[in-house]
């Protein structure tokens, strides 16, 4: 009996490690990618050479949602800065001086994703939870444009 | 003694003669391009995308996915020099996302699309569209649905036929055909090759290729001197020579090419990237990229991808981070497929992954893009002497 007790004990632990979702210091992170934040509760970083079927579902998102205030956008994993540029500019976008590009080594040493798309919800304590969009059943993307709305 | 002298000296004289020639049958990288961007075309992403060298132009066409253009630049000092620009919708739209084209001549340009439901445009350099083929089938139960391979060797125009290189079928019931297109452009009419069928001796549940597209794209070379079509699978040691008398199978191993790797479990259907068995061959593996002909230099290339590191599949599938350095193996053959020499490339000299092509002066690629936004820099690999 006590035998189950403590491996009860150590799966809820396990389980809840698996919930847990990582935190980052966006400060420091930010400024080694140099991107400024203005009041922006969400950034999203598309790691551009990753799945091709999130990279998809961001541009998705992020078209409708290009000029929203509450969310940034940061492109990593990438082969060409100007590349993304001319492609949203064919997308309609002119304007791309607001979209960020983080270094991959950067995001990793961060514990961002070079395959998923990273949403970085910025809180007020100088931390951000990293969430990676890649829900089976997109609830994630479902959530964000909630959020978004 | 001197009887020992003697033979030895002559055997060292051997070998150095031997050596020496070796030497002069080196592959390696023989040249550069550079390659002037205008504002709206970069390089291309890890995707890659389709060039190829116009003989009436004598320029170098790329593909320029971002925007539906095919550009090009002259072949000598890398300027650009005009483009075909495609329109974007309208009765000249060539589809939402076109990845391969053929260019035959200034006025037939072949044009290859995703989200068309399997058709093929044929262009002229102004963008107009003059004719539409159709390859899709009512029932795909035996056949796999006809995707074209990608970057290069999707495409064979031999005028009123147009061959077209599929992805090979991750499942054995559809592979009863091989996977090549031969479309007859004066009826729109196509059929299937009987022969070569892929993969016969391999168990398809054992493949990670339903998660890495690079180990399932059938690439077809035509020698356009005397008419031979050459067939390569990734997973295939041998090519197969497409003769009208029939089809001859070919050694065509590569020196630095060896072993294949293949699940020790039968695995499902489902994709299923994140498994480390899956994720540990898929990312270390080796394979062949396809056969190129050179017209030019009346050579074949064959190029490869070298298995990274030693034991790297071994120790990723122990859960270790292992970075090894990408290196391409390329192996030139004559006219009649005898090899002359191997060679391995290593990866920071040439992005083949980007682009495979053919010029007057060797097997052309991309390289990294380390000269700013606005040059796309490229090698040529041929035989050093």
């Amino acid at each position: 009996m006590k035998r189950v007790t403590i491996c009860c004990f150590v799966m809820l632990f396990a389980l809840q490690s698996c919930k847990r979702k990582l935190e980052i210091d966006y400060k420091p992170f930010f400024e080694e990618a140099s991107i400024k934040l203005n009041s922006e509760r969400f950034v999203l970083i598309i790691p551009q050479n990753g799945c091709s079927n999130c990279v998809k579902k961001s541009y998705d998102f992020m078209l409708p949602r290009y000029n929203s205030p509450i969310i940034k956008y940061a492109f990593t994993n990438y082969g060409s800065k100007k590349g993304i540029r001319v492609r949203l500019k064919v997308l309609g976008e002119e304007d791309t001086s607001d979209i960020g590009f983080i270094e991959l080594s950067v995001a990793l040493d961060h514990g961002l994703s070079h395959m998923y798309p990273s949403l970085l919800e910025i809180g007020k304590d100088g931390k951000a939870k990293v969430t990676f969009m890649n829900a089976e059943d997109g609830s994630d993307w479902e959530w964000l444009e909630k959020q978004v709305e | 003694m001197r009887k020992i002298i003697k033979p030895a000296l002559i055997t060292l004289l051997f070998l150095w003669c031997i050596s020496g020639l070796a030497q002069k049958t080196q592959v390696g990288v023989i040249g550069e391009l550079n390659l002037a961007l205008d504002n709206e075309t970069a390089p291309p992403n890890s995707m890659g995308s389709s060039f190829q060298y116009c003989e009436d132009r004598k320029a170098i066409a790329y593909f320029n996915r971002l925007t539906k253009a095919i550009k090009y630049f002259d072949a000598k000092t890398g300027k650009g020099v005009g483009q075909t620009q495609f329109a974007l919708q309208g009765p000249d739209d060539i589809g939402p996302d076109p990845f391969y084209f053929h260019y035959h001549n200034k006025d037939s340009i072949f044009i290859l699309s995703r989200g068309t439901n399997f058709r093929m445009f044929l262009m002229n350099s102004e963008g107009k569209k003059l004719n539409t083929f159709h390859y899709s089938s009512d029932d795909y139960s035996k056949i796999r649905y006809p995707s074209a391979s990608t970057l290069f060797g999707a495409l064979v125009v031999r005028p009123p036929f147009a061959y077209i290189g599929l992805e090979i079928s991750d499942q054995g019931s559809q592979n009863t055909m091989a996977p090549i297109i031969k479309l007859n452009m004066d009826t729109d009419t196509f059929n299937y090759l009987a022969d070569p069928l892929p993969y016969q001796n391999i168990d398809l549940q054992t493949t990670v290729w339903n998660n890495f597209y690079y180990f399932y794209n059938s690439r077809i070379a035509e020698n356009t001197k005397n008419g031979d079509l050459i067939v390569s699978f990734p997973l295939d040691h041998n090519v197969y020579r497409i003769r009208s008398e029939g089809i001859e199978k070919l050694d065509g191993k590569s020196k630095a090419i060896g072993d294949f790797h293949f699940l020790k479990r039968k695995r499902q259907v489902a994709y299923d990237p994140n498994n480390i068995d899956v994720r540990s061959i898929g990312s270390s593996s080796a394979w062949y990229y396809g056969v190129i002909y050179n017209p030019y230099l009346d050579q074949y290339y064959r190029i490869g991808m070298v298995e990274q590191g030693r034991d790297t599949y071994k120790r990723r599938l122990e859960g270790e981070e292992v970075y090894d350095p990408v290196q391409y193996s390329v192996t030139i053959y004559d006219s009649k497929f005898h090899k002359i020499a191997d060679g391995i490339i290593h990866g920071r000299e040439v992005l083949f992954a980007r682009g495979i092509f053919v010029t007057p002066d060797g097997l052309c690629g991309p390289q990294h893009s380390l000269k700013g936004e606005d040059i796309m820099g490229i090698s040529i690999i041929g035989l050093k002497k």
